[in-house]
């Protein structure tokens, strides 16, 4: 497939609409507890900031790309492991906490980021 | 004390509200704000419906090493260090903060949350005080409640090394107040 180059026009919305609904999310969590905000979106307060200041016609204009504007906040096996309840099954099935310690380990990841 | 400011008063009132509604015994409202106990008194009444229970606050560290307790106080205390470390914010409003984050995140995993905020409380004024740190685990490196002077060099949490009774005892299907010392 050499000759026209082959855009994928379904592909490319997707992402756009990821990144908009992103964005408008991040900025409608700022402006209501920007302290929340930095945690749930593991974002530093100068991005933050940033954000916080984008005009609709900015935030449609960063959202058109092809690539995504946000990605993983952890890369380590140790997270994905967790998450994917490979240490669950050390504890009896019954046992529900299990289920946060993904959430402890990722709530302990922040300076290290910036 | 005597508040002068009636812009200060009135985040005292807000902040004192939100304790309430989070569950905070009267004695937390007592050590956060300067407004007087009947005032607070009368607050209370007004936000909860009811009287305050009456009584002494739980003081031991203890509670914050049995396993389950271990690990709920972990996630809160993480969250609480994540505000301070990101932001500025008073000790309250931090407190306050992480502790919604807290319970949003028992709500996700629908767990009964077990600590209380008055416990949260507790718990910061016993890092503030050096009793508790938060230690990393040596296998999954996440950050658990621990007493400060411990030997933690080679700390295994308990989630990575659970008790041999953890999660087969009664009620932890769901979660209660159950205490699972190994």
């Amino acid at each position: 497939m050499s000759n026209p180059p082959v855009i994928n026009e379904q592909l490319l919305q997707e992402v756009r609409e990821v990144n908009l609904a992103y964005l408008v999310l991040a900025q409608h969590m700022i402006r209501a507890d920007k302290a929340q905000a930095l945690y749930r979106l593991g974002v530093s307060e100068e991005v933050a900031a940033i954000i916080d200041q984008l005009t609709p016609a900015q935030l449609m204009k960063i959202a058109a790309s092809n690539q995504l504007i946000l990605r993983f906040r952890f890369d380590d096996d140790v997270v994905w492991n967790l998450l994917t309840s490979q240490s669950r099954a050390k504890l009896a099935p019954g046992a529900a906490v299990a289920g946060l310690h993904a959430n402890i380990v990722m709530a302990g990841q922040f300076a290290e980021s910036h | 004390m005597r508040i002068k400011s009636i812009v200060s008063e009135s985040r005292q009132i807000q902040r004192a509200i939100a304790l309430i509604k989070l569950g905070a015994r009267l004695q937390v409202l007592e050590s956060e704000t300067d407004l007087s106990y009947e005032r607070l008194l009368r607050l209370y009444k007004e936000v909860q419906g009811e009287s305050p229970a009456r009584g002494m606050l739980p003081f031991s560290t203890d509670w914050f090493m049995t396993w389950q307790p271990n690990i709920h106080s972990s996630l809160f205390l993480n969250m609480y260090e994540y505000l301070n470390k990101t932001t500025e914010l008073e000790e309250i409003d931090a407190i306050i903060k992480a502790y919604e984050l807290y319970i949003e995140q028992t709500r996700a995993q629908s767990l009964e949350p077990l600590l209380s905020v008055t416990r949260a409380w507790r718990l910061v004024k016993f890092v503030d005080a050096g009793m508790v740190t938060l230690t990393p685990c040596c296998k999954c490196s996440g950050k658990f409640v621990t007493h400060t002077y411990e030997l933690t060099k080679n700390y295994v949490c308990g989630l990575c090394e659970p008790p041999a009774r953890a999660g087969k005892g009664r009620g932890s299907q769901r979660t209660e107040e159950e205490v699972l010392t190994a």
